[in-house]
């Protein structure tokens, strides 16, 4: 693409100018405030077309800059240009109410729409971003408190990384790191919501399990005193059929006592009987009866009856105590009774189990929907976020380093020539490479010896910049643009401001040059006289 | 001959509901087969067929007697019913033990079985699982017993690890009605014949579309059924179809319009579908409150003119990034983090 003339209707300072331009390289001198850099903003403006932004940015941005101050309804212009062989005069009105633009190719009259493309197509891939990073150049500037080769340092790496295009790819990586934070904290902030359900099921489980031992240990306790009593009993059924065996024996001798005595008393009593005949026989025999043989008989007789009767009662006694120890036993052993208790025992042993079981199977259908919870779909969504987040870090990580590499190699190498060109061979390269603390050190290379970029002079650092953008520019673009150095060579020396317009003009494409010197004019004329 | 036949009725499940408390809609599941049951009693419907899966989980003796007390208060019907994957009848399983109420019957044995009515010349044929899966297709070869002029057989199962079933083998089989169960959404495999009552109230958050019960009637030896709705609450998965020019507030008023038009007595789960702008995100937590909302899920996409900005950067990193996902579908995860890539990127511009 070749300019050939830039119409300012109203912009800026400017209104009703016409401004020619030709291929090859030229220079617009003019003194400071003449409006050169207006022009390059018209120029600019023209291409890309121009938008009021919003905002507080309205204030200070390039449409609030140029806009006329007599009549802002007519702020307007036109481009005449030629590209791949035909030439075309592009119109636009920048206008707040009254936004129009036009294309027309002026060989034939084709009407063509900027709307749709036509003049995207003509300029061949070129962007305001590259146009900015690449064909204009200003004078390399630092932010306050840089120094100007880390300025130019942080440049090449937002250059080389991103391809240019003004883009940070460290603050890019840096918001998806941040969002796969952000989104890893969702995660886990879910996670324990999750959790909090499902502990609820941990805790009846837990609970669960705790009644259960208790009731086993009342099942096993219960079940010991049954057993203890079932010995027991069988122990006392035991000692009672030998004591009973014992007392039968007893009895036997207790019977044969009793019997013994009542058969004292008997024969006692007998005795007694016989006395109180034979006295009877005596008192008979004479006429007074013998009383104290009579009364000893008695006497006799008595005590023969008391032995009986004891005996009686002591036989009696004794068949009273084996009845009751028979009742007793009946009560202890097969009785109804104690069938009863044992019964209940029993039951409540099963009742017990029969507790224990429903929990247990409470506490397995619980231990089951605890291993079922599923995640939500919240969850799965917020893991699959932060699986793309790691993937587009990972990703945007690669796609730099390649992105980097192919422009240090392609841009580096064609910088490298550039810049030889520009400094007439002192320098022999550029090196690029990575800084340990990230970013890029850019250093030169004067055939013996690397030199750091802080350590050149600003008029050198101009010149890698200088380099690196065309470079960049004969990279980037498929069509030949237009490059508009602004004031780019203040801090060049003659000599070097001799070999750089010796090179631009050696590219054999439009150049056009706003100076506020008449060097580049001067050296100009000179080289052609030379040529 | 009249019947009602119902499945999965998964008595002792949680389901997930929204704001609804899992215990309360554990609740619900209980009210629900209570109302069925006695919805028996006032159409005196001969038969209640429960085709398996009446419990959740292994049932437990109280649950049992709640169910039996309910069983026991039919005047006129008989109940049949199965033991499906989920109330397998296990060891220790208190199906085993449980005295049924007189007009209970259940087939609760591993092998085909089948119990006899006389009365109204009708036989039920069926077996339990005994198993949490059963991948061998007991089903293939049953025939219909032929002791009665109304057959009808109790199934449960019909994927790959639950017993596999063969429509044509079950066409061939002979039975008047097969009462199927374990598949939740209603569904007929032979029409009029062979039929899903489907979930009697949906257990799950994916049991989406309408539940209830298969009321029957065989006649002739033809039955006549028809599936009615039953349940109280459905599960609906609502996609929201989201426009560039879409913000949190209007799709809010989407939200709640869907769900007005649809009940609001149902379940949601929210899909964000589409092309946002790509300044604006949603807050999920935020639009969940519209409703009885289980989740939101943004899957929406940030309105990207890829192409656009790919010509506009070309031989830049966001070319070489976009480059890199080449060939991915829209939707997917790799889509997904090139529009994250593109927009950290866009932002990144100084």
């Amino acid at each position: 693409m070749v300019i050939t003339e830039a119409y300012i209707r109203n912009f800026g300072k400017f209104s009703e100018q016409h401004f020619y331009f030709h291929d090859g390289v030229q220079v617009v001198t003019g003194e400071n405030e003449y409006g050169k850099t207006t022009i390059h903003a018209f120029i600019r403006a023209m291409l890309f077309g121009m938008e009021r932004g919003r905002g507080r940015a309205a204030a200070k941005d390039d449409y609030t800059r140029y806009e006329p101050w007599d009549h802002p309804e007519y702020y307007a212009g036109v481009l005449r240009f030629s590209c791949g062989g035909r030439n075309f005069r592009l119109e636009r009105n920048f206008s707040r109410a009254g936004r129009r633009s036009s294309l027309v190719c002026e060989d034939d009259g084709e009407e063509l729409s900027v709307e749709h493309g036509d003049l995207k197509m003509l300029l061949g891939g070129l962007t305001p971003e590259i146009f900015d990073s690449t064909v204009s150049v200003g004078q390399l500037k630092s932010r306050p408190g840089e120094e100007l080769s880390e300025a130019l340092e942080n440049y090449a790496a937002g250059y080389f990384e991103a391809g240019g295009g003004e883009i940070d790819p460290g603050a890019a990586l840096e918001t998806l790191k941040n969002r796969r934070k952000d989104a890893e904290k969702a995660l886990r902030a879910e996670e324990a919501k999750r959790e909090e359900g499902r502990r609820a099921l941990l805790q009846e489980c837990s609970y669960l399990e705790r009644e259960m031992e208790s009731l086993q240990s009342e099942f096993e306790e219960k079940q010991r005193a049954l057993e203890m009593t079932v010995r027991a009993e069988q122990e006392a059924r035991k000692t009672r059929q030998e004591r009973q065996e014992q007392s039968d024996s007893q009895q036997k001798e207790e019977d044969r006592d009793s019997r013994g005595t009542a058969l004292w008393g008997a024969a006692g009593i007998f005795a007694g009987v016989m006395g109180f005949c034979w006295s009877q026989v005596i008192t008979g025999q004479g006429e007074m009866p013998y009383l104290p043989m009579a009364v000893i008989s008695v006497i006799i007789i008595l005590i023969g009856v008391g032995i009986l009767l004891s005996a009686l009662a002591a036989g009696v006694k004794n068949r009273g105590k084996q009845d009751r120890n028979f009742s007793k036993a009946q009560k202890d052993g097969e009785g109804a009774v104690s069938t009863e208790a044992r019964r209940q025992a029993e039951w409540e042993l099963k009742r017990i189990r029969a507790e224990w079981k429903e929990k247990e199977i409470r506490l397995q259908n619980l231990r089951e929907q605890y291993g079922e919870a599923e995640k939500s779909d919240t969850q799965k969504n917020l893991e699959r976020r932060c699986r793309v987040l790691a993937l587009a870090a990972q990703e945007l990580e690669k796609a730099a380093r390649e992105t980097g590499s192919d422009t240090v190699r392609l841009v580096g190498r064609k910088a490298s020539e550039i810049f030889a060109g520009v400094t007439e061979g002192k320098y022999s390269g550029l090196e690029l490479k990575s800084a340990a603390g990230g970013g890029r050190e850019i250093a030169v290379w004067d055939g013996e010896r690397k030199i750091p970029a802080r350590l050149l002079s600003r008029g050198t650092i101009e010149q890698i910049y200088f380099a690196v953008r065309m470079a960049a520019a004969d990279l980037l673009l498929e069509e030949p643009m237009p490059v508009i150095l602004d004031d780019t060579f203040a801090f060049y020396d003659d000599r070097r401001l001799e070999s750089a317009l010796k090179w631009l003009s050696g590219r054999k494409k439009q150049v056009i040059i706003f100076t506020c010197q008449r060097r580049e004019e001067e050296i100009l004329s000179k080289k052609e006289a030379f040529s | 001959m009249k019947f009602i036949h119902i499945a999965d009725v998964h008595l002792g499940a949680e389901p997930e509901a929204g704001h609804l408390k899992r215990e309360d809609r554990a609740r619900e599941l209980w009210d629900t087969f209570e109302e069925a049951v006695g919805l028996c009693d006032r159409e005196s419907v001969d038969l209640l067929l429960i085709a398996g899966d009446l419990f959740h989980r292994q049932p437990l003796v109280r649950e049992l007697k709640e169910v039996n007390y309910l069983f026991s208060r039919l005047s006129h019907t008989r109940v049949v019913l199965i033991a499906g994957n989920h109330d397998y009848i296990r060891m220790d399983s208190n199906y085993r033990t449980f005295q049924w109420a007189d007009n209970v019957y259940p087939l609760f044995g591993k092998e085909m079985e089948y119990v006899e009515f006389p009365d109204i010349q009708t036989s039920v044929c069926g077996l339990s699982y005994h198993a949490r899966e059963i991948r061998k297709p007991l089903y293939d070869g049953v025939r219909a017993p032929g002791v009665q002029p109304c057959e009808i057989l109790l199934a449960h199962g019909g994927d790959d690890r639950h017993i596999p079933i063969d429509r044509d083998q079950l066409a061939q089989s002979g039975f008047d009605y097969i009462a199927l169960g374990h598949i939740h959404k209603p569904q007929a495999l032979i029409r009029n014949r062979a039929v899903y009552a489907g979930a009697l109230e949906p257990v799950d958050r994916n049991d989406t579309g309408a539940h209830g019960y298969v009321y029957g009637e065989i006649k002739n030896g033809e039955a006549h059924i028809r599936w009615i709705p039953f349940a109280g609450r459905e599960y609906v998965h609502l996609e929201i179809p989201v426009e560039k020019t879409d913000t949190g507030g209007s799709i809010g008023k989407k939200i709640e319009k869907s769900i007005n038009e649809s009940g609001n007595e149902n379940i949601y789960k929210i899909l964000l579908k589409g092309r946002r702008d790509a300044d604006i995100e949603f807050d999920t937590g935020r639009l969940a409150g519209l409703g009885n909302i289980m989740e939101v899920l943004d899957e929406t996409a940030p309105d990207l003119d890829l192409e656009r900005i790919c010509e506009e950067n070309r031989g830049t990193l966001i070319r070489n990034y976009i480059e890199r996902f080449a060939g991915c579908e829209e939707g997917s995860e790799e889509y997904q983090a090139l529009c994250e890539g593109v927009e950290a990127l866009l932002a990144s511009r100084r």
